[in-house]
């Protein structure tokens, strides 16, 4: 099994990019990259049935290192270009990779609606608690009282749990994982390509190099044993009062449910109408 | 992978050295018989010091500290017999710089190059 991942992992890459690819010595991108080959792998799907869309920031670059369909879009935007790729050609699998800036900032609009409409899509945002990429600035998910660039004196705004946020706007399938539980964000990512309708998962990833540093956790190391400590599966937490779960986050899978999707009823209406 | 890197020619694709495990660090050397009557497994671990940034990640969490840290803070496998194969350091190296394969004993290895030579040998009439 060991063997067969690491072929795997070439397969997909390309191999003609700079490698070592552009990202820090330990950032979570690269686990959530290899965790997002190991999925389609997984799933057999082939290269040319998959599009891969991302925004702006760290996380943009994501697409550059695989060799699917890639598309590195505007900030904030990877969603709806995505739903054009999706309604244009059904037959695609689109997969869209955001930071957590991209996706609850200035994307914000973008992601309720596109769970709201329930398009068939795969949303993976890697949430790094800060915007990594323009020099450590607060986002919308940096957890109150942590320190950035602009909160020199702690943040005074409470974090998007973004999870959470797309159980409420209505996504088909809602997981959480973080990088240093990566044989399970194989698993979550599968089951999010997989899953008919709008698919999120969020992965709680280190940015040692712009929040580790400002909050007593300056490498790689510290911040994934901040995440395997803090990490609480679903099952568990439910057992949990709110005092016990005081600053930790749940993992797994928060919401699976079947409803009928945009593009499915698209199609519905479509025949209806070429009927009359 | 590129098309002639699958078929074995020579291309100018400049990471066909790693891939082709030319920066391996530790040769699998084949399981000796008291080892196979314990059971023990070998494991091999092959890191492709180009693209290694020496986070550190491989080391910290390694649960048989199978690796020490070099002058550069990259990973030199120090114990490898220890290595009891879980992958944690291939699946988490956000560089692809880890490879962890299983060894083979004498036989199974013996068993593999017949086979491929026979499969050489069929395909070249």
């Amino acid at each position: 099994m060991i063997e067969k991942m690491n072929s795997v992992r070439h397969d997909y890459l390309r191999h003609d990019k700079k490698f070592p690819h552009v990202w820090c010595p330990g950032c979570g991108n690269g686990i959530v990259l290899g965790s997002l080959i190991r999925a389609i792998a997984k799933l057999g799907l082939e290269k040319d049935e998959l599009v891969l869309a991302s925004g702006i920031g760290c996380s943009g670059r994501m697409p550059v290192y695989v060799d699917f369909n890639t598309l590195h879009t505007t900030h904030g935007r990877a969603l709806t270009f995505a739903t054009g790729i999706k309604l244009a050609k059904p037959a695609l699998t689109v997969i869209t990779v955001m930071g957590d800036g991209d996706a609850t900032a200035i994307g914000g609009n973008h992601f309720i609606h596109a769970a709201r409409r329930n398009i068939d899509l795969t949303a993976i945002i890697i949430n790094n608690q800060i915007y990594g990429m323009t020099g450590g600035q607060y986002s919308p998910t940096t957890p109150y009282g942590s320190f950035a660039s602009t909160a020199a004196w702690g943040n005074i705004e409470h974090a998007f749990p973004i999870a959470e946020l797309a159980v409420t706007a209505g996504a088909s399938f809602v997981a959480r994982g973080t990088v240093y539980h990566a044989a399970m964000l194989d698993g979550l990512l599968a089951r999010g390509i997989v899953k008919k309708g709008f698919s999120v998962i969020e992965v709680m990833s280190n940015c040692h190099t712009q929040y580790g540093r400002r909050n007593q956790m300056n490498d790689p190391v510290t911040m994934m044993r901040y995440f395997n400590e803090n990490a609480v599966s679903v099952d568990r937490a439910a057992k949990m009062s709110e005092e016990e779960m005081g600053d930790r986050f749940t993992i797994g899978v928060l919401a699976d449910v079947d409803k009928p999707n945009y593009l499915e009823e698209y199609q519905k209406i479509r025949e209806r109408a070429q009927q009359e | 992978m590129s098309e002639n890197l699958k078929n074995g020619e020579p291309d100018n694709d400049p990471c066909q050295d790693v891939i082709m495990g030319k920066t391996a660090d530790n040769d699998c050397r084949q399981v000796t018989g008291q080892e196979k009557e314990k059971g023990s497994r070998l494991f091999s671990q092959t890191i492709f010091y180009d693209w290694c940034k020496a986070c550190g990640i491989c080391i910290a969490f390694c649960p048989q500290q199978v690796f020490s840290r070099n002058e550069q803070g990259k990973p030199v496998v120090a114990q490898p017999d220890a290595c009891v194969g879980c992958g944690f350091c291939e699946i988490h190296c956000p560089d692809f710089a880890i490879t962890i394969t299983e060894c083979q004993s004498g036989a199974e290895q013996h068993k593999k190059t017949v086979e491929s030579t026979e499969a050489g040998e069929a395909n070249g009439e």
